[in-house]
């Protein structure tokens, strides 16, 4: 089905919390663990500009409806970043401006050539660069709502659940959009066929990978998707990035998960 | 203007979305050529993708209070685009003919800033938010020309995107001039890089006819609105005697031939503390 931009963009909102009982989480308060994982993707969130101008320096941003996605999509995940912020802060982890300063400092010249690379790319590749953005955005909201759920499933705490099941609804949304562009553009041209299978099975880490350190990575990983339930997550997502004109028999997320040690007793694909 | 910080945890809770609901001058019919004008300037609010390119891939970008503000800043523009868009109508948009130069300009001027970015680091936020504080004043004038020359109910939704540009400009002005007063280096830059662009943002990707006729239809042969702004940016620490608002009344949609690097009212201005320039 078609997706439709302007509905999208009319009924783009912050995520909502002010109804959900912050204050069960004085009285029942989460695990050290599953606070942890919930830093991560609350950093992960609000990262989120950062990876919009990786993306805002390719020909991505020329196109009026990719534009308009970017704007909404941009806002929506800083608010899954502040709401996932409220619930830190009643643990007492405080996640302020200044925090989120100092830790974008701290990524040093990896964060400055970034865009350098996005820019080069993009210009070598051209206008077929704009499906390797759709494909590698629809794999990491993907990604993301995966990892929301399986949260929400784990610690089904009656203040946490609810929420992380709202900001997972919007990263679904998400997903169709980006699905929705990259098949229509994989189909199109050969090329970004090519470089989009290159980009994908080479370059693509799992999301937060190129911004947190990599033992949080590992931990978060674990704790979202270790294990045969796990797996069987693992395998919905890269079933999904399979049926992609052009990345039939990718299986990144498995690939990157047992790199990281997952999985060693359980049987590969 | 109030000198209380400005807060932007309470800007983004509460941004101006959608308006086309409540828009009291939808259907009003307009003069083609203010119609024509709106859309100018609606395609300069839809239009941010490119500037902000410009700017994420700078030291800006590690600055989350001003990221925050940007996310939001860029979705109220979006809306504030779309409300034009509905009041103007349909019409022509200006064929754009990119030369070759251009073409370049716009494939590796990202590129380019992310390279030119790390010797200039944190004096380019100034400068950047320098720039969109006198965009923010030139779209102003042009919208409160917009109101006069409008039916009342237009008039009317005018007035609500334009207290909404006020509320942006607002932070614009207070970060630029924090940013202006603690570095010389903002300052220098932001003077050479306010010069010798084209006005209002984006100007440089219309025709330079499309930007003449928004602002002879807007204003006419008075220049007095250009006066006010540069008025407003010669009181700006370290920017007097710029005129750019003059010449965009003059010149629209051009970039100037020649750079005012220094002028006699930048000599005699009244001294900018000096301070520590944390710049860099």
């Amino acid at each position: 089905m078609a997706f439709d931009i302007d509905t999208f963009a009319e009924s783009s909102t912050a995520v909502a919390w002010s109804d959900i009982d912050l204050d069960a989480f004085r009285e029942n308060p989460l695990p050290e663990d599953s606070l942890r994982a919930l830093r991560y993707m609350c950093d992960v969130e609000y990262h989120t500009v950062c990876y919009l101008r990786d993306m805002l320096v390719t020909p991505s941003h020329g196109d009026g409806e990719v534009s308009t996605f970017m704007t909404m999509w941009n806002r929506e995940e800083y608010w899954h970043g502040e709401a996932l912020a409220a619930v830190l802060k009643v643990h007492g982890i405080e996640v302020e401006y200044d925090q989120l300063k100092a830790s974008r400092i701290k990524l040093g010249w990896r964060d400055r050539i970034d865009p350098i690379k996005q820019a080069v790319y993009g210009n070598i590749v051209g206008k077929d660069f704009v499906a390797t953005h759709m494909s590698w955005g629809s794999v990491n909201e993907r990604g993301a709502a995966s990892a929301y759920r399986r949260l929400a499933a784990l610690e089904p705490h009656p203040a946490l659940a609810p929420l992380l099941k709202r900001i997972a609804a919007q990263e679904s949304r998400h997903i169709a959009f980006y699905t929705t562009q990259a098949t229509k553009r994989l189909e199109e041209s050969k090329l970004a066929r090519a470089f989009t299978r290159f980009a994908l099975s080479k370059v693509w880490g799992p999301v937060g990978s190129t911004i947190e350190p990599e033992e949080e990575v590992r931990f978060v990983m674990g704790y979202l998707f270790d294990g045969p339930d796990g797996l069987r997550e693992v395998r919905k997502m890269d079933e999904a990035i399979a049926k992609l004109p052009g990345m039939q028999g990718l299986a990144i997320n498995e690939a990157a998960f047992r790199a990281r040690g997952l999985y060693a007793d359980l049987p590969a694909a | 203007m109030s000198t209380a910080r400005f807060d932007v945890a309470a800007y983004v809770r509460q941004p101006s979305g959608p308006m086309r609901e409540t828009l009291t001058g939808l259907g009003a019919a307009l003069p083609a050529d203010l119609a024509d004008a709106l859309r100018y300037v609606q395609r300069r609010a839809q239009g941010t993708g490119s500037w902000l390119a410009r700017v994420l891939v700078t030291a800006t970008h590690k600055d989350a209070r001003i990221t925050a503000f940007l996310s939001t800043w860029a979705y109220e523009a979006h809306w504030f685009g779309d409300a034009l868009a509905a009041l103007a109508g349909a019409g022509p948009v200006p064929a754009i003919r990119r030369g070759i130069a251009a073409t370049v300009r716009d494939r590796f001027g990202p590129l380019w800033e992310a390279v030119v970015a790390n010797l200039h680091g944190r004096a380019l936020t100034g400068v950047q938010m320098t720039e969109r504080l006198v965009d923010a004043w030139i779209v102003d004038a042009m919208l409160e020309r917009a109101q006069h020359l409008a039916p009342a109910a237009v008039a009317a939704d005018l007035a609500r995107i334009r207290e909404g540009i006020a509320r942006q400009a607002h932070f614009f002005a207070e970060t630029a001039s924090e940013a202006l007063m603690g570095s010389r280096a903002a300052r220098v830059l932001a003077r050479r890089r306010l010069a010798r662009r084209a006005w209002p943002i984006g100007a440089e990707r219309e025709p330079v006819a499309a930007t003449a006729d928004a602002i002879r239809t807007l204003f006419g042969p008075d220049a007095s609105w250009a006066d006010g702004i540069d008025a407003r940016i010669d009181a700006l620490p370290g920017l007097a005697g710029l005129h750019i608002a003059r010449r965009t009344s003059r010149k629209p949609g051009r970039r100037p031939v020649r750079t005012p690097l220094r002028s006699v009212r930048t000599r005699h201005a009244a001294p900018v503390p000096d301070g520590k320039d944390e710049a860099r």
